[in-house]
């Protein structure tokens, strides 16, 4: 026999558990495994990270500073932009839709494309000295989350790069016939050799990699990810590249970029 | 004569009782070279491997007694092309080039006697 009080009774207990699963459940805008590259780091590594005076990134992040507002003959990128500290939610835009270009652009693209009017030249995307430009506007917009929208022009464009990248993400490539999502996000957590797998969430780039011995963009390590698979791999800053690292930031949405960091 | 016949039966013993037979032969020779060359078949990346010290791999599954899992033809597929035991395997056809995708080059992972040599070397895994 149920009484009105066992309804009510019955009735708080399914309220608290729908309530409690409320509260566990992601918010529409956050990440599927917010884990990022830091949390695969050994102790040491991140010791070594938290160390300004032994971390080599912080080498990198002098020299984007000094280059910011160091101006030769020609303008320098505070004379347009302001203070570098004025410029917090730069990185968090990239890769955007170009009206200008037809085509999406990281933020090493844009620093490569100011460069022609400034006095500072770079030899392509992984130049050192714009790689520290990138790196210093990186560590700006620390703690802040990817913020990236069509432009109300580019909607349709913007979404079908997105598409793509989704695509290129599941897509079986190379002789190794493996998509990027068989490892980062099938089997996280796993080894190979020394190497754990992360979610591939992109919020600590520029890097520097032990074994690159220097800093590099995502697209160099998009790159070792096509060339670990023995696939074609894609020159820098192709369009597939800016395709998938829209599709990597979205897909990271809600996580905090934690600013250049150091990788094994 | 006799005391030197007596050593060697100690040495012969003392061998076999450090180090089985067949887990000399299957930890050297061209095939487990070929699996823990990283430019060959690279087996150690993805698997755990005999012989190996340290940190090993756990993307595939751990290959310590395989030979006894898996007859040579098991191995032999699963090895040249495991999409035919199972459509969805992480593992590479090592031994076809069939319906890959932008691939970097145009040869199969492994060659025949590559493939051999490694079928050799598993199957003494037991």
């Amino acid at each position: 026999m149920v009484n009105r009080t066992h309804l009510a009774w019955i009735y708080s207990v399914v309220s608290l558990f729908a309530s409690l699963s409320a509260f566990s459940e992601p918010a529409a805008s956050q990440a599927l495994n917010p884990k990022s590259g830091n949390a695969y780091l050994s102790a040491s590594m991140l010791a070594m990270q938290n160390d300004p005076m032994a971390n080599p990134i912080s080498l990198w992040l002098e020299k984007g500073k000094e280059i910011w507002s160091s101006s030769g003959s020609q303008t320098s990128c505070q004379q347009c932009h302001g203070l570098l500290e004025d410029n917090k939610s730069v990185a968090t835009q990239f890769p955007k839709w170009s009206s200008k270009l037809k085509k999406l652009i990281n933020l090493e693209d844009q620093i490569l494309e100011c460069s022609k009017r400034t006095s500072e030249k770079f030899n392509g995307l992984e130049d050192s000295n714009l790689l520290a430009l990138s790196a210093a506007l990186h560590q700006q917009s620390m703690h802040q989350s990817f913020t990236l929208r069509p432009h109300q022009n580019s909607n349709k464009a913007w979404q079908s790069e997105l598409n793509a990248g989704a695509q290129l993400y599941t897509q079986r490539i190379g002789r190794m016939n493996l998509a990027c999502t068989h490892c980062h996000d099938q089997n996280v957590g796993k080894r190979m050799q020394t190497d754990l797998i992360s979610p591939g969430n992109p919020t600590g780039f520029p890097i520097f990699k032990m074994s690159w011995q220097g800093m590099g963009s995502i697209d160099r390590r998009l790159r070792a990810c096509f060339s670990g698979v023995q696939a074609n791999v894609p020159l820098p800053g192709s369009r597939e590249l800016r395709q998938l690292e829209l599709f990597l930031k979205m897909r990271a949405e809600g996580m905090p970029i934690e600013g250049p960091s150091l990788r094994r | 004569m006799c005391s030197m016949r007596a050593l060697l039966i100690f040495f012969c013993l003392l061998i076999s009782k450090l180090s089985p037979a067949e887990e000399i032969n299957s930890t050297v020779g061209p095939g487990y070279e070929i699996m823990t060359n990283k430019f060959k078949g690279n087996c150690v990346a993805c698997h755990e491997l005999p012989g190996r010290q340290g940190i090993n791999s756990t993307f595939g599954p751990s290959l310590h007694g395989v030979g006894a899992r898996l007859n040579k033809a098991e191995l032999k597929q699963w090895i040249v092309d495991a999409r035919k035991i199972n459509p969805n395997t992480l593992m590479p056809p090592f031994g076809s080039n069939h319906g890959l995708t932008a691939v970097a080059n145009t040869n199969t992972l492994l060659d025949k006697e590559q493939i051999q040599q490694v079928l050799n070397t598993m199957s003494t895994w037991r």
